[in-house]
């Protein structure tokens, strides 16, 4: 069976010379949850817009569901539910008149047409203004609005691009737990945020991406693994001197250290290290008060990653 | 692809097109031309009335008064309809949610342009339609005569280009405002002034559209008239059928531009 989405080789330079992605080669298998991660202008926007055929690529190939999107729009694109940045939407119209046109385009039966667009509504929580003009909804309808123009014709893979923006808390709570059901229930998801918390709440893997390149594509149970016990939270009886300083700098596996009234050591190694380092701490007469190793999360690792790479 | 999709590109036609009638009905624009329309040939019924002064004693001659007015209503029809047809999905990101649904690009286009072609069509007809009947209600039945229909059915043709023109912007420029304002200056100034300084410098301005907005009018026997501001009739190089013509060259060259830039415009 196909991969849900297959980019080769895939490039995109825009008019001016920007290079947006660079040879990017990505496989999403059916069902998967992928979190698409990046700064601003590290390209992910761009992939997305490869894939629903938005814009061209400049070289490469962009295949979902195994088929190539140029010329085979409809074919391809039926299985597809798209959230592209923060879509616009026609004021004057109402919902139900905007969701019924998508229904027809997707060739939903006449028959199941309202009840889809209820059942859709009622998910994204927004039925009871199924009759009223769009242009009076809040920016979180709106965003809830065009989750729903995703959903409405049940996609097997739905692209996401920051989901939850302009939500408020209970909102986001709401779409996240849609998702994560969706996810369940066999789409494929692939999903773009800058809230690190929710791409680690929903995805089953993490592709990093900086400036249109893949720097790292890691499962979440290996990225869990990584990210548990890398850093080390330090309180001194007193604040450490100089030599002190570069002395906790240059113990073995020690790989920064950011020194104030609380100090954070990151390092590499096993979680065993942190007994090692603690010893050299105490055989070398530093006055460690409390010494708490911490779990990264998966921002430490976005800025670590990003900051590492000089962005 | 192209080929064998047909029957689903048919369908998404008719779907396209009934989505741009709902959205003309909903932005109440089509309304607000209708209006137009129809209150525009009244007045020349109403004025005369309310005033004491005397109709013309000929329907031709009211006709052609009437009719004088039809390049107005065409030109607000262009700018209303085709104005921002095309960067209005860009520029308000409404292109987000149309465009990656399973049709093509070239279907979403062609629902535009007859959309708009048949609502410009039908708030002409509105007009015809209000004009008939004042002449009908002030000098009888047998004043309607087949002119009309050939004046109508030369304005379909002549709102073909116009709306071309329209489109064209709408396919070049980024801003809808800019591209209706573009629109708007092209026809009431752009075309006219040019025709004009071709006239004094005697090059032959018969490529201009504008020049033949009088056939409008002159079909009722009354060659009249400028009724695009500074369009001329006058050459002899300028007869109905270099109307029709140059019209459907307009359409052709124009929507085909506008069609080509669409497609290949980036979301």
């Amino acid at each position: 069976m196909s991969n849900a989405i297959e980019t080769i080789n895939l490039g995109k330079t825009y008019k001016g010379g920007v290079e947006a992605l660079k040879s990017l080669d990505l496989t999403v298998k059916r069902g998967e949850s992928i979190g698409y991660l990046g700064p601003n202008g590290a390209g992910k926007t761009t992939t997305i817009q490869i894939l629903l055929n938005l814009i061209r690529p400049s070289n490469g190939e962009a295949l979902v569901f195994g088929e190539t999107l140029i010329g085979q729009e409809r074919k391809v694109l039926q299985n597809v539910g798209a959230l592209v940045e923060l879509p616009g939407f026609y004021d004057y119209l109402t919902p139900n008149d905007l969701l019924k046109h998508i229904c027809k385009i997707y060739r939903i039966p006449r028959g199941e047409m309202k009840r889809t667009i209820k059942d859709t509504l009622e998910q994204v929580n927004i039925y009871e203004v199924e009759n009223k003009k769009i242009g009076t909804f809040s920016t979180g309808m709106q965003r809830r609005l065009a989750i729903s123009t995703a959903l409405v014709h049940n996609p097997e893979l739905l692209i996401l691009d920051e989901p939850t923006i302009g939500l408020d808390p209970k909102g986001v709570r709401e779409i996240r737990d849609l998702v994560k059901q969706l996810n369940k229930d066999g789409k494929t998801i692939f999903l773009t945020s800058h809230n690190l918390t929710e791409v680690s709440e929903i995805s089953d893997r993490v592709v990093f991406l900086k400036k249109g390149q893949l720097i790292k594509d890691e499962n979440m149970v290996n990225l869990q693994q990584q990210l548990s016990s890398r850093q080390i939270e330090i309180k001194f009886l007193k604040e450490l001197n100089s030599s002190q300083k570069n002395f906790v700098e240059s113990i073995d596996n020690v790989i920064r250290a950011d020194f104030g009234k609380i100090t954070y050591l990151e390092y590499n190694g096993a979680n065993m290290d942190t007994h090692n380092i603690l010893q050299t701490m105490l055989d070398n007469k530093l006055p460690v008060y409390s010494f708490t190793p911490k779990s990264m999360t998966l921002e430490d690792l976005y800025l670590n990653l990003y900051r590492e790479e000089n962005i | 692809m192209i080929i064998t999709d047909w029957k689903n590109d048919i369908i998404d036609l008719r779907l396209n097109i009934r989505f741009e009638f709902l959205k003309n009905y909903r932005q109440k624009r089509i309304v607000y031309v209708s209006l137009i329309a129809i209150v525009l040939p009244l007045l020349f019924y109403l004025v005369p009335l309310l005033s004491g002064t005397d109709l013309p004693e000929q329907s031709n001659d009211m006709l052609s008064s009437i009719m004088g007015f039809t390049y107005l209503v065409a030109v607000i029809n262009a700018i209303f309809f085709g104005g921002d047809a095309i960067n209005s999905e860009r520029h308000n990101k409404t292109a987000l949610i149309i465009y990656p649904m399973p049709q093509r690009r070239t279907i979403i286009y062609l629902g535009k342009l007859f959309a708009q072609m048949f609502t410009s069509w039908i708030t002409l007809g509105f007009y015809y339609a209000t004009s008939a009947a004042i002449v009908v209600g002030v000098y009888g039945i047998e004043s309607l005569n087949e002119e009309m229909l050939k004046s109508y059915l030369f304005v379909m043709i002549y709102m073909s280009a116009l709306l071309s023109i329209a489109f064209f912007y709408s396919s070049s420029v980024k801003s809808p405002p800019a591209s209706m304002m573009l629109t708007f200056f092209t026809l009431f100034m752009l075309l006219p002034i040019a025709s004009m300084l071709m006239t004094s410098i005697d090059v032959d301005n018969s490529l201009l559209i504008s020049n033949y907005s009088g056939f409008i009018t002159s079909i009722f026997r009354f060659p009249s008239a400028q009724f695009a501001p500074g369009a001329s009739n006058n050459s002899d190089a300028i007869t109905i059928e270099k109307g029709i013509n140059l019209s459907l060259i307009y359409s052709a060259v124009l929507f085909t531009i506008s069609w080509f830039k669409t497609i290949n415009q980036e979301v």
